[in-house]
């Protein structure tokens, strides 16, 4: 049979239901949202880890002209090297409907016997048989394909050819082709060859025997492997050493997991504060009863163990809901965020400690809410627990605060009288004040995040005058292209760039990772970038070299006025830098002039892509003009492999950087929904408080409007203090945000971009917030009759 | 306002006709008055009076609105104030009763002069401009003016009670209700108390009070005594 302690603890909690479930939501809305955080995180850290090492990803991945057997068993032989494997990827088009998308075809040696770089068979069959696709599955919602379709495929030469699709597989190496905005394959030799490609394969990939997390080892292997590709008259064009077992995307998991660990631990802690406040308030409305309690011969003890039982209790229930929806939601981002990095989670459970620790701190919140309050109500007197007093309790009016709002004026009495309320708790308004304000700064962080990755992306793009970049399958002499492109009605003005990927040559004779020079016109109109530093290239440059930021980042010793040696498809050439200036804040990129590009590259006069100034017409969208664009150079003898508009790689970046500002708008929705929670609890407690009060206003005239109003001014007077200390708060908070989001994603900070209309829109969201969380205790307050109100105790 | 809580300024008198008042309690019903029938004509200032538990501040409580009859009748003028919903209730007695609280009940985070202002703001009663004069004004009558500045927990016990009278005064009720005023003031305060009611019964308010001060008797025309929840006959006093 229940002890009559225990029965009291359960009426408690039925009679107060309203408070019951406000402490409840309380802690389940910070048990949920910091274990969802916590359950993502362990579940991606497993997957990423083991996912990604299960792959057996390269140690480097070496350029060069051609591979053959007997090259790679002579490299799979050095010291330190595990296996060696050659590959080809090659750029095509694959159409989907009536577009055309880029195909990035991978084309092993033996697919059959692929040991770096695994992928996982999910449908069909692997490996691929010749004419056969298989589609890498991050390319499914690009292109919506079946096993047993057949894809149009065209690498550029000729008419398209029907390949089918053998299978779908997952490469958790690769960035997830819908994010890239390109449809990943996996071929054979054969197939290649069906479409016209050099069956050669010129990618030399490799793993390291021991040390497989050393970057130096892995560097001092590649090195190895060049010279034997070198020694046996292979020129080396790049070599790639990536950061060992670090995926491609993990910056950007990085970037989100701390964020919001930090916001959710901030939503924990805040929502704590809330149960802090919520059970204070429960032992004030409990005084009397424990001067009863005592007075028939409880102890201190008992009645300490009494209300810590009840707060156990409360824990108990917000735990019951919310670890199973922390999982659910735990599971559903992980899977979203894997879906980022190309990981497949499923199959990986919550670990049982993390699932324990939530349990423990959503039992310990309350307990530890409880235990300064319980304690001093444990300690009251009896008599003191027993006296009463009207709604005067002698201690308003005492303190400075008070005086001075009593000198407020100019608006009518019931507005005074919602103002001054809004003061007279101030612990807990503070409170509430504080969970509002920190969920506004964070909305108003990530709306400003929003604001400056947009401003980080404009400042890479709006410099650009061209709506549309082609890139040619081989390269074709610039007065060729310049003069195809003049001839279409729907080009305004083109030029024809060239690129060749370069490294800086360091003192050791050890060349930095690869870069990018794009090689422009003398007078280039097509992309002025601003110089930050130095200058922008000018007519006559030749050994002018402009960096952008991004590769300056990477490589500190390419500042203006410094010469440097680059080593461009194997050959080296002297090069001056003259500028930095802000362009793609990913992709370390150098300019130059074209002809010297070209000359360093050994291809004089030559150009592989196009800068087009298009005209869509009145009937034409930009799509059908550049489809039209493509029809015409492929009729005039020009294999385009790719064209792509502008907006379109911009809206990919734009995309790929905003799910970090879209996620951290999420975490201020649930601080805000605490903060919410926290001006509901407080209006309602301050209605529950002012009983009597509103029984006096009721017999002095108030009528249900008044009262109505008097609680709701009170619960925006609140938001809009909120929305006070937000505005001055968010600016150190959205220079950390996008300081950490700059320096995990560009390694430098971003430049702050204040979101127009962020402070105003905050200032709708709170009220709508803080009217929302009024509005039933308004509701409570216009239910209470003067007759019950006067006789509240 | 509508016609039917016209407040009836000029000829308001008080008759409760058969009035039960039973409260539900976990023993069971607990009658607090029976079948009461009473009649207080305008101008009248008349003490309630009786035991504790008699039903006193039930039947204060019925002809103010704040709590309504089991059965019977409670008309105030040409309301039934028995029939009117809560909602309009406020408003009613806004008009029509003054009230005065033992605990004064003033609203701790508005200065004396505000909280007489209230009920003007509640009621809409007098013009904006002139509600801060009119409440000064009130306080003066009553003899607190110089504390209108003031925040209530500042002031003793009487300076409350004056101001409670001065908001109960606000909306020119033609009735006042007084449960205990005195009850928590030393004698000499208690006094001057009563000789302000009387003041206002003077100037043609009906004033109905529980009291159980002897002194009271001394300015009433008229004392109801209540014994069990039912009026004691006068000749039954006697």
């Amino acid at each position: 049979m229940m002890s009559t302690r225990w029965k009291k603890v359960a009426r408690e909690l039925r009679l107060h239901r309203g408070r019951t479930v406000l402490v409840i939501a309380a802690i389940a809305l910070g048990i949920t949202g910091a274990g969802s955080v916590l359950n993502t995180w362990s579940l991606l850290r497993r997957a990423t880890r083991e996912g990604y090492l299960a792959t057996n990803p390269p140690a480097a991945t070496l350029y060069t002209d051609s591979i053959d057997a007997a090259l790679l068993e002579r490299i799979g032989q050095l010291s330190g090297i595990e296996r060696a494997e050659a590959r080809r990827t090659v750029r095509g088009r694959v159409r989907i409907g009536d577009d055309w998308t880029t195909l990035v075809l991978f084309v092993p040696g033996d697919p059959g016997d692929l040991k770096i770089g695994r992928v996982t068979p999910e449908a069909g069959s692997w490996p691929p048989d010749s004419g056969e696709l298989v589609i890498e599955q991050s390319s499914l919602p690009l292109a919506p394909v079946a096993v047993g379709d057949e894809l149009p495929v065209t690498l550029g030469t000729g008419e398209p050819t029907p390949v089918r699709v053998s299978g779908i597989a997952r490469d958790p190496g690769l960035a997830p082709g819908w994010m890239e905005h390109v449809v990943y394959g996996y071929g054979t030799r054969a197939t290649l060859t069906a479409l016209g490609g050099s069956p050669h394969l010129d990618e030399l990939r490799i793993t390291a025997t021991a040390d497989r997390m050393d970057h130096a080892h892995a560097r001092r292997l590649a090195a190895a492997a060049r010279a034997v590709l070198e020694e046996e008259g292979h020129p080396v064009h790049e070599v790639s050493v990536p950061e060992p077992g670090r995926h491609i995307h993990a910056a950007q998991m990085d970037s989100l997991f701390y964020t919001q660990a930090a916001f959710g631990l901030l939503a924990l802690g805040l929502s704590g504060l809330l149960v802090f406040s919520l059970i204070t308030t429960i032992m004030a409305g409990q005084v009397r009863e424990i001067g009863m309690m005592k007075a028939v011969g409880a102890r201190p003890s008992q009645v300490a163990g009494l209300y810590l039982r009840l707060a156990l209790l409360l824990g108990l229930a917000a735990a019951l809901p919310s670890l199973p929806l922390a999982a659910i939601i735990g599971r559903a981002y992980a899977n979203f965020a894997a879906g980022l990095l190309n990981f497949d989670v499923t199959g990986y459970p919550i670990p049982l400690p993390l699932l324990s620790l939530q349990l423990g701190v959503a039992l310990l919140i309350p307990v530890a809410a409880a235990a300064g309050p319980v304690m001093r109500g444990s300690r009251i007197t009896v008599a003191r627990a027993i006296r009463d007093y009207g709604i005067e309790d002698g201690s308003h009016g005492r303190g400075v605060t008070d005086r001075l709002l009593a000198r407020l004026g100019g608006a009518t009495r019931p507005v005074l009288l919602s103002l001054r309320n809004a003061f007279r708790r101030r612990f807990r308004m503070a409170l509430t004040l504080l969970t509002l304000a920190v969920g506004g700064a964070v909305f108003l962080g990530a709306l400003n995040l929003r604001a400056s990755i947009r401003g980080v992306v404009a400042a890479a793009f709006d410099p650009l005058q061209y709506d549309l970049a082609v890139g040619f399958a081989e390269p074709y002499s610039v007065e060729e292209i310049e003069a195809g492109l003049e001839t279409i009605p729907e080009v305004l003005n083109a030029e024809a760039w060239t690129a060749a990927r370069a490294a800086s040559v360091g003192p050791d004779r050890i060349t930095s990772d690869p870069f990018t020079v794009i090689g422009l016109p003398p007078q280039s109109r097509l992309a002025p970038y601003a110089a930050l530093e130095g200058r922008w290239l000018q007519p006559g440059d030749s050994t002018a070299l402009v960096v952008n930021t991004r590769l300056r980042q990477l490589d500190p010793n390419l500042v203006v006025g410094r010469k440097v040696t680059l080593d461009v498809r194997g050959s080296r050439t002297e090069w001056t830098v003259v500028g930095v200036v802000k362009s793609s804040p990913m992709a370390p990129l150098a300019y130059a002039s074209r002809e010297r590009v070209n000359a360093a590259a050994g291809r004089p006069g030559l150009a592989g892509r196009a800068a087009v100034v298009t005209a869509p017409g009145p009937s034409a969208s930009p799509g059908d003009v550049q489809r039209r664009i493509e029809r015409t150079l492929q009729r005039a003898g020009f294999e385009v492999q790719v064209s792509q508009r502008i907006a379109t790689t911009r809206s990919a970046l734009e995309d790929h950087f905003l799910m970090v500002s879209g996620l951290l708008l999420a975490m201020a929705v649930l601080i805000v929904a605490v903060g919410g929670l926290g001006l509901a609890t407080t209006m309602s407690l301050a209605v529950m408080e002012r009983t009597r009060e509103i029984g006096v206003m009721r017999a002095i005239g108030a009528a249900n409007g008044a009262i109505y109003r008097i609680v709701l001014v009170e619960g925006l007077t609140i938001g809009l203090l909120s929305w006070a200390i937000a505005v001055p708060i968010s600016l150190p908070m959205s220079r950390l945000v996008t300081d950490a989001f700059g320096l995990i994603m560009f390694q430098a900070p971003l430049v702050l971009v204040p979101a127009p209309g962020a402070v105003v829109g905050w200032l709708a969201v709170v009220s709508i917030v803080a009217a929302i969380a009024t509005l039933y205790p308004a509701r409570t307050a216009t239910t209470i009759t003067t007759a019950d109100a006067l006789a509240y105790e | 306002m509508s016609a039917a809580i016209d407040p009836g300024r000029t000829h308001t008198h008080i008759e409760l006709r058969k009035v039960d008042k039973i409260y539900d309690s976990g023993a069971g019903p607990c009658p607090a008055l029976r079948a009461v029938d009473l009649k207080i004509a305008p101008g009248e200032f008349v003490a309630v009076v009786g035991e504790s538990g008699s039903g006193k501040s039930t039947l204060l409580n019925l002809v103010a609105g704040i709590d309504r009859p089991t059965a019977g009748e409670v008309r105030v003028g040409d309301t039934a104030v028995h029939t009117l919903p809560e909602s309009q209730l406020s408003t009613w007695r806004g008009h029509t009763v003054g009230v005065v609280f033992q605990f004064f009940q003033l609203l701790p985070t508005l200065t004396a002069v505000e909280n007489v202002m209230l009920p003007m703001d509640f009621c809409g009663t007098w013009p904006g401009r002139e509600r801060s004069a009119r409440a000064r004004a009130l306080l003066e009558r009553t003899g607190v003016a110089d504390q209108a500045d003031k925040l209530p927990d500042t002031l003793s016990g009487g300076q409350r009670q004056r101001v409670a009278i001065a908001r109960a005064l606000a909306n020119d009720p033609p009735i006042i209700v007084a449960d205990e005023p005195t009850g928590n003031l030393d004698s000499r305060t208690s006094r001057a108390m009563f000789e302000l009611f009387a003041g206002l019964v003077h100037d043609g308010k009906t004033v109905v009070m529980v009291t159980h001060e002897q002194a009271a008797t001394r300015h009433v025309s008229r004392t109801v005594t209540l014994h069990d929840g039912e009026i004691v006959p006068a000749e039954a006093r006697l």
